[in-house]
């Protein structure tokens, strides 16, 4: 009914499953048991199609429908992922590329430079990443006051941002100029997008300063500037080209250790968000202990807590409850 | 008694031999004597019964945990302290209630004396002074029938000594301590003798290889010995003994111990001494690589720290004497294999040692013990069935933990034989319970030594509740008589009753109750507060509440001391007490004893092999296995189900 064929799914450089093939036949109720971190809840989600493996296919009989019952999802909210900013010059594209991420129109679009005067968060999965997209006013010279306070706020997104993806419209000339900007895309991982590839580029031309049409000069600016790209990906926001390539990149990017700032967590599992809150409580308790002066074997008691806690994601440590739960929840057949 | 003159030997009856007469053998032979059966009792010579070969005292960290454990079970060594030390101090005083040791020097000949005299007075229990070459036993299983070790394919049917007698019996508990196929080395010279150049036992080992049991070679070391009047005292630091002195042994009565003591000193190693070892390295046994067994990383030889401590500039030694009967005195940690002029020269160099006479030689002893994973965790052999093994021969290190293993065998072995469930204590109950858990579960490459680190229930299994967690225990078993259990309930209750009347009265802001928490550095009461939760206050205590408390009831010491420690500690005790919770699920969920490993598809190679070695008793001394990891748990929890 439900058949894996020769499935690997790696992250980054780590593979956590290498060519499984399994078939689940119909009639029977099956189990899957592991300890923590084995990747249960991550091979369910690739058969249910929530996550696509990195070789490999699942095929469900065509008859059949599929039914999942997921983890509660809201138990990410209050835990931020990858801050990623879109910038650009006006009319770039960019919020075109936040709906098309999206996949529904959340940005108001028009053709006027200058429409996005506000910043607009959303929060998405690309993959398995998970991205805090913020979509921002163009960055131009001008002298509307409102539209200068978006550009601000736009730069200031930058500071705090994992990611910037950076458009450009190759039917202008034009160029980087703000040197705060030039000092973040230094800074930062970014990503540089070509866009409006559907339409027809402005002539290269030598005459022209700015870069926004040509990969060339794109890079020669770039390389003038010491900024290194993540990539430089040719869109286009109509025809949808390029976006399944920046898809790609920015999920490799998320599995980048060196992405991620140092207080950036990833939650993936319900479970886990319990233990680490036990974790936290046993260890408010070791400082409660310290201040109050009490010997080391008595705060001792609270530090085996946590470090039980901790145990339990990483599968240091197994108790019955999680059996009896597996069998009370499934009918094991023979 | 049914003596026999066959074919120019004796042949006799008895229910249950002891071999050896050390820590373990005494503590197992009176047990069994007092259960009711037929004892025997082996050494080699009966002037070291009770031997203390190496320091000359008893207890210490985590060690007086042992011996109050076995106290209150309804052992010996407790009492035999009592009656015999010149010295007791308790250890940690400045530290929490979980780490408090008592510590006593002992006379070294009144106390292997006064064990002597208590054995000899044993009823069922006799004395033999003679070499036991053999264990004789009778197969169980058909022959040809395949066995995996998973259940016993032999039985104990008796021993034979060296002149040919043979005693048969029911059950055997070997506890030969250091003293098969022993050598002493002293630098270069070897004797092939026991502890202290008595008599080695060279044949047994044979007989326990013919029978399956696997052996492995340990080492150990003692220091020399000084004649106290060469050395010179006023370059030392004193240590007296305390006063009043704490007994060891519950049943002893304080008032009835209070005695003049003897000091212990103390003195450095220095750069002199460590020069004078590191030029002559190559003339030590291990160094050299005479030495096969595995010595003890805890009680290394000086010349072990001045290797592995380089950075130390100098070490601390002891100088305890050894008796009242004597001017020998023992120099803790300072043992050695060194050759004796190299020993000479080093122990000249410390402070008040300039003059010293050595009366005798530091040495290195080695000896085959048995490899412990073949024991069940009530000490009885898995493959030979009603054959117990206790002491140093299991490969522990320390006359507490030989004793307290003495204890659990021959209650065990009496259990066996009268067809009762083992004792068996669990790592909440007891260090005892950690102690044979650790050396039946996992795998250890050096004589093993009890410290407070190995026990995860530290604040719970303290040595001042003793009685209180194991006097039930030992009453179930026999060995504790009916006052003495009695007195512990009536002790409990009385804590009980205490606590409930503190936690149930409440004190208000009244001017009176604000004056006296001021006068005590203690902030004002805002609303009102039970007594307890005032002693819980760290600048307050049940002698100090007193004041506020009138018509407290008249408590002994002993009550008050548990009542306070719970009150002050209630925190921390219970959420100690929900991880034994957590603990004791798994080990309730019992492994049973047919179990094929082979049958459980997806454990890994090494889980399986290691299961199918060590074949745990429970699923939580599964998981304690090195090789097995939490998947093999799960995987094996599931095929249980």
């Amino acid at each position: 009914m439900i058949s894996a064929n020769n499935v690997t799914l790696r992250f980054g450089k780590k593979a956590l499953f290498e060519d499984v093939s399994i078939k689940f036949t119909e009639g029977n109720c099956y189990g899957i048991i592991g300890a923590n971190g084995a990747g249960k809840s991550t091979f369910l989600k690739i058969l249910s199609g929530d996550i696509e493996p990195t070789k490999g296919h699942v095929y469900i009989d065509p008859k059949c429908r599929m039914s999942v019952l997921r983890q509660d999802q809201n138990m990410y909210d209050d835990y931020s992922v990858m801050e990623t900013v879109i910038m650009g010059n006006p009319n770039a594209g960019k919020s075109s590329l936040l709906n098309v991420l999206l996949n529904e129109d959340r940005a108001i679009v028009t053709d006027i430079p200058g429409t996005t005067r506000d910043t607009l968060t959303e929060r998405v999965r690309i993959g398995d990443a998970m991205l805090v997209l913020t979509d921002t006013a163009g960055i131009r010279e001008t002298t509307d006051l409102i539209e200068n306070m978006g550009i601000s706020a736009a730069k200031k997104s930058a500071q705090n941002a994992d990611l910037i993806l950076y458009l450009m419209d190759t039917t202008t000339d034009a160029s980087i100029d703000d040197e705060t900007l030039i000092e973040l895309l230094r800074d930062k991982p970014a990503i540089f997008l070509l866009n409006k590839n559907d339409l027809t580029p402005i002539e290269v031309d030598d005459s022209n300063d700015g870069i926004t049409y040509d990969s060339q000069k794109l890079q020669d600016f770039l390389d003038e500037k010491g900024i290194k790209p993540s990539a430089v990906i040719h869109t286009s926001m109509v025809t949808g080209e390029g976006i399944d390539e920046l898809k790609k990149v920015i999920n490799e990017l998320f599995y980048d250790e060196s992405l991620m700032s140092d207080d950036q967590v990833i939650i993936t599992n319900l479970r886990h968000v319990e233990r680490l809150r036990e974790a936290r409580r046993a260890l408010d308790n070791v400082r409660a202990g310290i201040g109050s002066g009490v010997s080391q074997d008595l705060y001792c008691i609270d530090l085996t807590d946590a470090y039980r806690a901790l145990a339990a994601i990483t599968g240091a440590e197994v108790n019955e409850s999680i059996v009896n739960e597996i069998f009370s929840k499934f009918c094991m057949g023979k | 008694m049914n003596t026999q003159y066959l074919d120019n030997h004796i042949e006799d009856e008895a229910d249950v031999c002891v071999i050896g007469a050390g820590h373990a053998g005494c503590e197992a032979a009176l047990a069994c004597a007092r259960l009711g059966f037929e004892t025997m009792i082996f050494t080699v010579s009966i002037e070291s019964i009770a031997l203390m070969p190496c320091n000359p005292n008893i207890g210490g960290t985590s060690k007086g945990h042992l011996v109050r454990e076995l106290d209150a079970l309804g052992g010996e060594m407790g009492k035999n302290i009592d009656k015999t030390f010149i010295q007791s101090r308790m250890l940690n005083k400045s530290k929490g209630p979980a780490v408090h040791s008592l510590r006593a020097q002992a006379d070294k000949s009144e106390y292997s004396r006064s064990m002597r005299k208590v054995l000899e007075n044993q009823e069922k229990l006799t004395i033999k002074q003679a070499e036991v070459c053999e264990i004789l036993t009778e197969d169980l299983c058909e022959a040809g029938q395949a066995n995996d070790g998973s259940f016993p394919n032999k039985k104990i049917i008796g021993v034979r000594t060296n002149t040919g007698t043979i005693i048969r019996c029911r059950a055997v508990i070997l506890a030969t301590g250091t003293y098969l196929k022993a050598r002493c080395l002293c630098g270069e010279a070897i004797t092939y003798t026991g502890p202290n150049g008595l008599q080695a036992a060279n044949s047994l080992s044979e007989s326990l290889r013919n029978n399956g049991i696997r052996l492995r070679r340990f080492k150990t070391g003692t220091p020399a010995r000084m004649d106290g009047r060469t050395l010179d005292y006023s370059r030392m630091e004193e240590q007296k003994g305390d006063v009043p002195i704490i007994p060891f042994s519950f049943s002893t009565d304080p008032g009835s111990i209070q005695k003049e003591q003897v000091s212990c000193y103390l003195t450095y190693t220095n750069e002199k001494t460590h020069e004078i070892i590191r030029a002559n390295l190559d003339r030590s046994p291990i160094y050299a690589g005479v030495i096969e067994g595995t010595g003890p990383r805890y009680c290394p030889s000086i010349e072990d720290k001045v290797v592995k401590f380089a950075d130390k500039d100098r070490h601390q030694i002891f100088i305890e004497p050894e008796g009242l009967y004597t001017n020998e005195v023992y120099l803790s940690g300072m043992s050695s294999s060194l050759p004796e002029d190299v020993q000479l020269q080093m122990y000249r160099t410390l402070p008040g040692l300039e003059n010293c006479h050595m009366v005798r030689n530091a040495y290195a002893i080695e000896y085959d013990c048995l490899e412990p994973g073949q024991l069940g965790l009530s000490l009885e052999m898995r493959g030979i069935s009603g054959l117990f093994c206790a002491g140093q021969f299991n490969g522990s290190s320390g006359y507490e933990e030989a004793a307290a293993q003495g204890l659990i065998a021959g209650i065990n072995a009496a259990n066996k034989l009268s067809g009762r469930e083992p004792l068996i204590l669990d790592r909440s109950e007891a260090y005892i319970g950690v102690l044979i858990d650790d050396l039946v579960t996992k795998e250890n490459n050096e004589p093993y030594r009890m410290m407070t680190s190995r026990a995860e229930y530290r604040l719970l299994l303290r040595q001042d509740n003793a009685d209180l967690r194991l006097r039930k225990k030992g009453y179930e078993a026999g060995l504790v008589s009916k006052e003495e259990y009695d007195h512990v309930r009536e002790k409990q209750k009385m804590i009980n009753d205490e606590i409930a009347r503190l936690n149930g009265i409440r004190v208000g802001g009244s001017a009176m109750i604000q004056e006296f928490l001021e006068k005590h550095g203690s902030a004002p009461l805002k609303t009102s507060f039970t007594l307890a939760e005032l002693m819980s206050r760290p600048e307050l205590d049940y002698d100090v509440i007193a004041e506020i408390d009138p018509d407290r009831p008249k408590l002994p010491r002993e009550v008050i001391e548990q009542v306070e420690i719970e009150i002050k500690y209630q925190g921390y005790i219970e959420r100690q007490m929900s991880q034994i919770e957590s603990f004791k699920k798994n080990e309730r969920k019992k492994i049973p004893d047919e179990i094929d490993y082979d049958d459980i598809g997806s454990l890994r190679l090494e889980a399986r092999q290691k299961l199918k070695a060590f074949r745990p008793a429970n699923v939580g001394q599964a998981s304690r296995i090195s090789g097995v990891s939490p998947a093999d748990v799960a995987v094996l929890l599931v095929y249980l189900k």
